[in-house]
């Protein structure tokens, strides 16, 4: 087992504070989480190829200029991190296995690019720089969601935890952590695209500019708030900021069902707080666990949602 | 940071070296507070530690000075109840940065996750299975902990070992590259991670799942070559005292139950800085030993040599240690005492930790060798003088030896002894 294999990977990302907000230029908080996608590069003659076992009913196996009905996106990406990379006819296949799940918006399409490319980097013997890699992963998400905000990529690239305003320079700063944040994260399918919950509330705002732009400006003082709760592990604090940051979303009328149901079991089961994460209607939520966490993923899953305690913010 | 020369330290009182400190190495009177009574671990912090906690527990801090390891000065914080440990390392150091310092190198910071599988079907048909899924094994173990391959580190390659004697297991090997972490919470992780791949690839039942403490993939060497007249003073010659360091250690060398003793001397000065360091002790003292007994018996860490005047000595063990994670974030002490160490990586750390190992064992074989030397020069001194008072035959040693017995080597001992042992009983 001496050939060469080349490693990559990617953690996932929660929105932490001021997801729809940040559309209207308010300040969102997000974080990497410890859980994510891995790629492995090795040399092989019929290359170059892909392979993710676990995604697909029975696994995607990609080869580039076959005819595979189904997968295009995932092969139109496939090809154009290799052509990023400067290794577009070359002899090797790249494993790609994942601890996130697709399409709740945990990042797990960022994640791709940015594992794929890094395995990549290192395969071509020559890893990518920061800037690069922020530069060739827009290129590759772009196949997947036609114009991504930015976020998801550099959370996922940078790691740790960051403060995205819209229109500021510079639009990412770093968010010292006291500590990482102990939480839980569940999550069930979506009830529609973020391009349909984004498209609904831009209609609502639009016909009530004044209601909405209050409630934006209170999601934005929760953020900046946070800010400073997360510089002092302020438990207590970040679990009440979660709380008001969820009532807020649901009055903008993006938590669906399966959203409040998972946040009210959360809560019920010793979280310090409980909000959605990301798009919402369905996808994920996210609670403040430092004690028992596992009680509170046993419940969840109990009552048929995905649940994993894991840490956000973490850089090590 | 300034040199870790630091002439009449030891002479200083507390307040003394603590004003050193300030000078030198640009500690503030909060850092100096926390090195104070006080000033360490809460009992809070401390509860939440461990269970059942009752309190704190205090060791003290001492300085390793002259460490000069690749060219670089080094002071190095020692937690450790021994008396004479610091002060024989740092009368090592010194000696040793007189010849021109150590030098020292680290592996990367590769750790072994182990993974066992019984039950298997078929032994050989999983085997080929987990050898021809190494990409995807790796993919998931990197998944599992993302932060560490996002920096170049995480799962680098996996090694299959099948064992058929006394019963059957499959090991699967994760080589993990932790880089400035010690890594095992990751570690676990992923072996954890890749358990129910393992089960599906070889049709077994996976056990147990951890880390490897034999962290032969994460050794650091330091070794350094200094003329033998640095070791003379004292009355003694540097090639006597460097003869008797290499022969004390070919003893070590050779039988276990002084290479026990040998190495323990070794990691009084290693388990020392991993204290004051935040690393866990109990590992690198595992994967010390371990890796001492690799080639089947029981050894020494340390090499000696001498020739042409030249006195040689290296060591080589795993230190798996790290600079971030672990306890290194909640102890308050450790973070003013890695002010004061200074090292850039979890490398250099390590390789800070093998030349105090080896300065260590230097000055314990010194130590050793100059008793020895000293008797043997008692006992010819005792001889003459007996000789002087007139003994003659067998007496000659009766009387040299009573003399180094009683430690009073004197003409007038001599006499009266004699007298005595003439004397018809």
């Amino acid at each position: 087992m001496n050939t060469r294999v080349s490693t990559g990977a990617a953690p996932g990302k929660v929105i932490l504070f001021g997801e729809h907000a940040v559309v209207y230029g308010r300040p969102a908080i997000a974080a990497a989480i410890e859980r994510g996608l891995g790629a492995t590069a090795e040399p092989a003659h019929d290359g170059p190829r892909l392979d993710i076992p676990r995604w697909g009913r029975s696994g995607l196996h990609i080869r580039l200029g076959e005819r595979q009905p189904g997968i295009e996106s995932v092969a139109r990406a496939f090809a154009a991190a290799l052509e990023a990379a400067g290794l577009r006819d070359a002899r090797l296949r790249v494993t790609i296995d994942a601890e996130l799940p697709p399409g709740v918006g945990l990042g797990s399409s960022a994640a791709f690019a940015i594992a794929l490319l890094r395995s990549l980097g290192e395969f071509r013997g020559a890893p990518f720089s920061t800037g690069d890699l922020l530069e060739a992963a827009e290129h590759v998400e772009r196949v997947f969601h036609g114009t991504p905000s930015g976020l998801d990529h550099t959370v996922v690239a940078l790691g740790g935890c960051l403060r995205f305003q819209r229109g500021r320079e510079p639009a990412f700063m770093p968010v010292a952590l006291a500590e990482p944040l102990p939480v839980v994260v569940a999550w069930t399918q979506r009830e529609g695209g973020t391009r349909d919950v984004v498209g609904r509330l831009r209609e609502r705002h639009d016909a009530q500019p004044d209601l909405y732009e209050r409630l934006f400006d209170a999601m934005g003082d929760l953020a900046e708030a946070a800010v400073e709760a997360l510089g002092h592990g302020d438990f207590a604090r970040l679990g009440a900021l979660f709380d008001l940051n969820h009532g807020y979303l649901n009055a903008a009328g993006v938590s669906g069902l399966a959203n409040e149901r998972m946040v009210a079991i959360a809560r019920q089961h010793g979280a310090l707080g409980a909000k959605l994460t990301g798009a919402g209607w369905g996808g994920a939520v996210i609670a403040l666990a430092p004690d028992h966490p596992e009680r509170i993923v046993s419940a969840l899953q109990d009552a048929g949602f995905s649940a994993t305690a894991t840490r956000v913010g973490a850089t090590s | 940071m300034s040199g870790s020369r630091i002439p009449g330290f030891y002479r200083l009182d507390v307040a003394g070296r603590h004003a050193e400190l300030k000078q030198r190495y640009g500690l503030d009177e909060a850092d100096l507070q926390r090195l104070l009574d006080g000033g360490t671990l809460t009992v809070e912090r401390a509860d939440k530690m461990v269970e059942n906690c009752i309190g704190v527990f205090g060791l003290p801090i001492g300085l390793g000075l002259n460490f000069l390891v690749n060219g670089r000065d080094f002071v190095v914080p020692m937690v450790v109840e021994e008396p004479s440990v610091v002060a024989a390392v740092s009368n090592m150091a010194r000696v040793v940065r007189d010849g021109g310092g150590f030098q020292a190198e680290a592996d990367p910071s590769i750790m072994i996750g182990q993974v066992q599988i019984v039950d298997s079907p078929d032994p050989a048909a999983a085997v080929a299975a987990l050898e021809a899924n190494r990409g995807h094994l790796l993919a998931r173990a990197n998944a599992v902990h993302p932060n560490m391959a996002a920096r170049g580190g995480g799962a680098k390659d996996v090694e299959v070992r099948r064992f058929d004697d006394p019963f059957a297991m499959i090991v699967l090997h994760l080589l993990i590259d932790c880089s400035d972490a010690m890594g095992a919470n990751a570690i676990n992780a992923m072996a954890e991670g890749v358990a129910p791949l393992v089960e599906e690839l070889t049709g077994g039942r996976v056990c147990l799942r951890i880390l490897s403490n034999l962290a032969d993939r994460r050794c650091a060497r330091a070794s350094f070559a200094i003329p033998e007249t640095l070791l003379a003073g004292n009355g003694f010659e540097g090639a006597e005292v460097c003869d008797g360091i290499v022969q004390a250690w070919r003893f070590a060398a050779v039988d276990p139950y002084r290479a026990a003793t040998h190495n323990k001397g070794v990691m009084n000065g290693i388990d020392a800085v991993a204290i004051a360091t935040g690393n866990d002790w109990r590992a690198i003292e595992a994967g010390a030993h371990a890796f001492a007994a690799r080639g089947g018996r029981y050894t020494s860490l340390t090499k000696w040599s001498r020739a042409d005047g030249v006195l040689r000595g290296s060591i080589e063990l795993p230190l798996a240690v790290g600079t971030v994670g672990g306890s290194t974030a909640v102890h308050p002490t450790i973070a003013v005492l890695r002010k004061i160490l200074d090292v850039t990586s979890s490398a250099e750390l390590a390789m800070v930790m093998a030349a105090v190992g080896l300065a260590q064992n230097m000055a314990a074989l010194r130590a050793l060798a100059t008793e020895g030397i000293q008797r043997g020069h008692m006992t010819l001194h005792a001889r003459s003088v007996a000789l002087a008072a007139g003994a003659e035959g067998a007496l000659v040693d009766e009387v040299a030896r009573a003399m180094v017995e009683r430690g009073e080597i004197k003409l007038p001992a001599a006499q009266a002894l004699l007298k005595q042992l003439r004397k018809p009983s």
